[in-house]
C-alpha cells in the first residue's frame, strides 16, 4: 500500500525515467550556470580580498597615482608631515620578461614578473610572510612568490634570468614568501627588492608607484584621509585597502554582468524545458488524472502530485546542477589563470550553494505551476473519455500578451546590450537583463502563430520526399501547436543567445581592428609591459629607452605619449571617465592617423591646449610646480559624439608612458 | 423503507446550441432501488453511456434533478462531489484505467490512499477483495504483468474497496475476450449478491446485459423500455426491435 497520495509522484517518474532524466537536465543546467557564475565572482571577489588584506597588514591608506601614475618624490616627505600619519612608505613598480637559458622571452603572463621596490629598513607596507631563506636588505637581491616559485622550479639560492627596462639581468633570490594560500595568478610573478636597487633597475631614480600610510590612531581614517587628499591634490587616489578591493569588484561588474545573464538565459531555457516537459506529461496522462478524480482525489490533490514529481525532478537537478556548476567554475578559473587573470583557489560559499538550490527549486516549481494547475482542472470525465478534443488552440487574447511582453523587451532589452551608452550599473543591468527575458517570454508565448505557418509551409517538401513519414510528421506536429511551439521556441532562445553572443564578439573585434588600422601609421610601438592604456600606462618606458630609439640610425619619428585617466568634463549627464593622451603635437601625426570629428588633427591638439581646460584636469602631483613642463593633451570622443578636451601637467623627470616610432625606411 | 439507489427526474444533457444542437439525454425519468443491478443498452448515441457519466457526478446535466441513495446532486461543488465520488461510488471502465506503476494490490488500495485511510481493515478487505477476484497470487503484479480480464478484475476489486453505495461500469467487457468478460460479469454477479451493492452496467453486448435483474433500453436521449435480465435473446432481440422499429415493442 501507498505511504501516502504524494509518494505516488515518485512512482510516476520511475515510469517514464527518460522524460524524467531530461526534464532534471534543464534544471541541472540552469543551477551548473548559476551556481558555477556565483562560485567564480565569489572566487574572484575573494581572491583579491585576500591578497589586500595579506598584502596591506598594518597600512590603513594607500596612495596611487590617476591611472597608475607616478607620484612627485616630494609627494611622501609631505605625506609623512600630513598629522595624523604614523608612518608612510613609497614603492617603486617595474615589470620584468623571464628569459629561457637561450636568452629569449617566456612569453605571456608565464614571462612575466611585477618587482616591488621599498625601503626595506623601518616600516614595512607590505606584510609579507617570509616562509624560506632572508627578508631583503640591501643590493640586487629579491625575495619572490612562494606559490610562482614552486610553479617555476625555483628556489633560495636560485638567479632569475630576466629583461627590464635597463636590459638583461640575472636576479638572485634570497627569500620566499607567502602572499596567500591559494592564490595562482597565472604565471604573473609577484618578487621585491630593495628600493636602492630596484630604482636602478627600473631606471625610476625618482617618484612613487603607491605610498602606505599607517594611521596614529587607526579610529581616525577617515579624517586623516582627507588631510592627506588635501595634500597630494586630485592627481592621485587616497584609498583604504578595502576600497581597493572594492574598487576591483566595481570593474567587475560588467564581467558579472553578462555571467548573470547567462546563467539566467540558461535557467529560462532550462525552466522552459521543464514547462514543455510537464505540459505534455499532464495532457498524456488526462485519462490517469481524471481516473484519480473519480476515486476522489480533489483538484487540489492533482495539482499537488505534479508539483511534487516537479520538486522531485527539481530536487535531483539541483544537486547535479550544483556537481556541474563546481565543474564549470573550476575550468573557468583555470581558463582565466591561463589568459592570466590572477584567480586564487575556488572558493565554495554555502549562501552560493543556498542560492543556486533555491533558485533551482524555485525555477522548476514555477515552470511546473502552469501544467500543474491544468492537472488540477482535468474533469473526472478524462477517465472515460481520455484526452480526445483536450489539445490546446491558440487565442488572440494570447498574441496580445505576447506582444506586450516581446516589443518593450526587445527595445529597452536591445538598448541595453546594443545601446551607445554602456551603462552596468547593478539597476541598469537588472532591469536590461528582465526587459531581455521579457522578450524571450514574449517570444515563447507569440511562437505558435510564427512557428505553426513555417510548420505548414515546410511540410509541402517533406511530405513530397517522405510520402508516409512526411505526412505523419507534419500532422503529429500540427495536431498540438502549443507542444510544438514550445519545443521550437526553447530552440529558438538557446540558438539566438549563442548568435548575439557571436555576433556582439564579431562586431567589437572588427571595430577594434578598424580603429587599430587608422590610429597605427606607425611601424613599431613600445610599451611597457602589464599596463593597458585603459588603466592609465602605469609606470611607463624609460626615458634612457627612448634616448635609445632615437639613437637607432633607422629611427625616423620618436613620437611619445603620456596617458592619464580622469573625469571628463560632463555633457550630457554630468562627468565622466575618460583618457587623456598627452603628445608631441609636432611629431604625433606622423605615427597615428586618428580622425577628428568637424576638425584637423592640429587644429584638435591646439583645442585642448586652452588654458581654461587645465585647470579641470587632476594632476598626479597635485598643484603644478614650476619645474613642471605643460604637455598638450587630447581626448578622443567620447560617447556623445563630442569631443573633449583636457590639459594637464606632469613632472619632468617622470618617464614617457609609450614611445611609437616610424622608421625612416 | 430506504431510497433508491438512483433517482433521476426529467434529466437533460444537451450539447451545442441551435441548429447544431444534440440532446443527449432528453427527459430521463429512471429508479434504481438499492442492491439491484441493471444494465443499459441501447444504440450508438442513445445516451446510456452519458446517464452513466452523470450519476456518477462526472457531467453536471443541463437539467434535471438526480439524487443517489437520497442525496441529491443539486448545488453541490466540486468538493462534495468529489467526496460524493469518493465515498458513494464505484467505478470500472472499459480500459481498465489502472496506474502501471502500481502493483494490483497498491492500485486495489488507491482510494483509500486518496481518502486517507490507512488502517490495518483496509489493506486486509483489499486483500479479501483480490482473493474474491481469484488474484489472490497476483497481488504483486504491475498491470503490465496481467491479463486484460486480471486487470478487469483489479479494477473491480478498487471500485469495491471503501464499500460504496454504487458501482457504476462503463463497458467493463468491452475490451475484453468473451471468456475474460463473462468471468468478469460472473465478479460482478456474485459481489451484488453477497454485498448487496448496486451495480449499473453500461454495455453493448446483450450477454453481458443478461447478466443484471432488469435491461433498460434507451434510444435518443430517452428511455426506450425494459426487460428482466437473465435471457441473452430477449435482450438483443429487444435492442434488434428499438433500431429497426420505430416505436419499439412493449416489454
Amino acid at each position: 500500500m501507498l505511504r501516502s497520495f504524494n509518494s505516488l509522484a515518485l512512482r510516476q517518474l520511475r515510469t517514464r525515467p527518460l522524460r524524467s532524466v531530461l526534464t532534471a537536465f534543464g534544471v541541472v543546467l540552469g543551477v551548473g550556470m548559476v551556481f558555477g557564475v556565483l562560485l567564480l565572482v565569489g572566487t574572484i571577489r575573494a581572491t583579491f580580498d585576500e591578497v589586500i588584506d595579506s598584502a596591506w597588514g598594518e597600512t590603513d591608506l594607500i596612495v596611487m597615482g590617476e591611472g597608475n601614475g607616478t607620484m612627485a618624490e616630494e609627494t611622501l616627505d609631505r605625506i609623512k608631515n600630513v598629522e595624523g600619519v604614523r608612518q608612510a612608505a613609497g614603492m617603486v613598480g617595474g615589470m620584468f620578461t623571464r628569459l629561457e637559458a637561450d636568452g629569449s622571452p617566456v612569453k605571456g603572463p608565464k614571462g612575466q614578473v611585477l618587482i616591488a621596490g621599498y625601503e626595506t629598513r623601518g616600516y614595512q607596507p607590505y606584510d609579507f610572510r617570509l616562509v624560506e631563506g632572508r627578508k631583503i636588505a640591501t643590493g640586487r637581491e629579491i625575495m619572490v612568490e612562494q606559490n610562482w616559485a614552486r610553479d617555476r622550479g625555483y628556489d633560495v639560492g636560485d638567479r632569475v634570468r630576466v629583461a627590464g627596462p635597463t636590459g638583461q639581468t640575472e636576479l638572485p633570490i634570497i627569500g620566499i614568501f607567502k602572499l596567500t594560500s591559494s592564490l595562482n595568478v597565472g604565471g604573473l610573478g609577484y618578487a621585491a627588492m630593495p628600493l636602492g636597487a630596484a630604482r636602478r633597475e627600473f631606471d625610476q631614480p625618482e617618484g612613487w608607484l603607491q605610498i602606505s600610510i599607517a594611521a596614529l590612531d587607526r579610529g581616525e581614517v577617515e579624517p586623516l584621509r582627507r588631510r592627506v587628499e588635501q595634500v597630494v591634490g586630485s592627481g592621485a587616489n587616497v584609498q583604504t585597502p578595502g576600497e581597493v578591493s572594492d574598487q576591483v569588484s566595481e570593474q567587475l561588474a560588467g564581467l558579472n554582468t553578462v555571467l548573470y545573464f547567462f546563467s539566467g538565459v540558461a535557467l529560462f531555457v532550462g525552466g522552459f524545458l521543464i514547462l514543455n516537459s510537464f505540459n505534455m506529461t499532464v495532457l498524456q496522462r488526462m485519462r490517469e488524472l481524471g481516473m484519480l478524480r473519480t476515486l476522489g482525489a480533489s483538484r487540489r490533490m492533482a495539482t499537488a502530485s505534479v508539483l511534487t514529481e516537479a520538486l522531485i525532478v527539481g530536487a535531483v537537478g539541483t544537486l547535479l546542477g550544483l556537481a556541474l556548476g563546481l565543474g564549470l567554475a573550476s575550468g573557468l578559473i583555470s581558463l582565466m589563470r591561463g589568459m592570466g587573470v590572477p584567480v586564487g583557489a575556488l572558493d565554495v560559499t554555502p549562501s552560493a550553494a543556498i542560492t543556486a538550490v533555491v533558485i533551482g527549486i524555485a525555477v522548476t516549481l514555477l515552470a511546473a505551476f502552469w501544467p500543474a494547475h491544468r492537472a488540477g482542472r482535468v474533469s473526472p470525465i478524462r477517465a472515460v473519455v481520455g484526452d480526445a478534443q483536450a489539445r490546446g488552440s491558440v487565442s488572440k487574447r494570447r498574441l496580445a500578451v505576447a506582444l506586450v511582453l516581446f516589443l518593450p523587451g526587445l527595445w529597452f532589452g536591445g538598448s541595453f546590450w546594443f545601446g551607445s551608452e554602456s551603462e552596468t550599473g547593478g539597476l541598469a543591468a537588472y532591469g536590461g537583463i528582465a526587459m531581455t527575458m521579457a522578450m524571450f517570454a514574449g517570444m515563447a508565448i507569440a511562437a505558435p502563430f510564427l512557428i505553426l505557418p513555417v510548420v505548414r509551409w515546410l511540410a509541402v517538401p517533406i511530405r513530397r520526399v517522405l510520402p508516409t513519414g512526411g505526412r505523419l510528421a507534419a500532422d503529429s506536429l500540427l495536431s498540438n501547436p502549443l507542444r510544438t511551439a514550445a519545443t521550437a521556441v526553447a530552440l529558438t532562445i538557446g540558438l539566438s543567445v549563442v548568435v548575439v553572443n557571436s555576433s556582439m564578439s564579431a562586431s567589437f573585434v572588427g571595430t577594434v581592428e578598424d580603429q587599430v588600422d587608422k590610429a597605427f601609421a606607425r611601424d613599431v610601438t613600445v610599451q611597457a609591459q602589464g599596463f593597458t592604456i585603459e588603466q592609465g600606462g602605469g609606470p611607463g618606458v624609460p626615458r634612457s629607452v627612448q634616448g635609445a630609439i632615437e639613437a637607432m640610425p633607422e629611427t625616423g619619428t620618436v613620437a611619445p605619449l603620456r596617458a592619464l585617466s580622469l573625469e571628463l568634463p560632463g555633457i550630457n549627464k554630468g562627468p565622466a571617465q575618460g583618457i587623456a593622451i598627452g603628445v608631441d603635437p609636432a611629431r604625433q601625426p606622423s605615427v597615428d592617423g586618428t580622425e577628428f570629428q568637424g576638425v584637423s588633427q592640429s587644429e584638435a591638439y591646439e583645442a585642448s591646449s586652452g588654458a581654461g581646460s587645465s585647470s579641470a584636469a587632476p594632476t598626479p602631483t597635485g598643484p603644478a610646480s614650476s619645474a613642471a613642463t605643460r604637455s598638450r593633451w587630447w581626448a578622443p570622443r567620447d560617447g556623445s559624439g563630442r569631443r573633449s578636451s583636457a590639459s594637464s601637467t606632469r613632472s619632468a623627470r617622470s618617464p614617457e608612458w609609450r614611445c611609437a616610432f616610424r622608421s625612416t625606411r | 423503507m430506504s431510497a433508491p439507489a438512483i433517482e433521476t427526474h426529467d434529466l437533460h444533457m444537451h450539447y451545442g446550441q441551435g441548429r447544431t444542437e444534440v440532446r443527449a439525454l432528453d427527459g430521463v425519468d429512471l429508479v434504481i432501488e438499492a442492491g439491484e443491478m441493471v444494465s443499459i443498452m441501447g444504440p450508438s448515441g442513445s445516451g446510456k453511456s452519458t446517464l452513466l457519466h452523470i450519476v456518477g457526478a462526472l457531467e453536471a446535466p443541463t437539467s434535471g434533478t438526480i439524487a443517489v441513495a437520497g442525496r441529491h446532486y443539486e448545488g453541490l461543488g466540486d468538493k462534495e462531489l468529489t467526496e460524493l465520488r469518493r465515498d458513494r461510488i464505484g467505478f470500472v471502465f472499459q480500459f481498465f484505467n489502472l496506474l502501471p506503476s502500481l502493483t494490483a494490490e497498491e492500485n486495489v488500495t488507491l482510494p483509500a490512499v486518496i481518502a486517507k485511510r490507512r488502517d490495518p481493515a483496509v489493506r486486509e478487505r483489499a486483500m479479501k477483495l483480490l482473493e474474491r477476484v481469484g488474484l489472490g497470487e497476483r497481488m504483486d503484479h504491475l498491470p503490465a504483468e496481467l491479463s486484460g480480464g486480471q486487470q478487469q478484475r483489479v479494477s473491480i476489486a478498487r471500485a469495491l474497496l471503501l464499500s460504496p453505495e454504487l458501482v457504476l461500469a462503463d463497458e467493463p467487457t468491452g475490451n475484453l475476450d468473451t471468456k475474460s468478460g463473462r468471468e468478469v460479469l460472473r465478479v460482478l454477479r456474485e459481489l451484488n449478491k453477497e454485498e448487496g451493492h448496486t451495480i449499473v452496467i453500461v454495455t453493448h453486448d446483450p450477454a453481458a446485459a443478461a447478466t443484471a435483474d432488469r435491461v433498460i433500453f434507451m434510444r435518443d436521449g430517452k428511455l426506450a423500455g425494459q426487460v428482466e435480465g437473465g435471457s441473452t435473446r430477449r435482450a438483443a432481440e429487444y435492442l434488434a426491435s428499438l433500431q429497426t422499429e420505430a416505436e419499439p415493442v412493449a416489454a
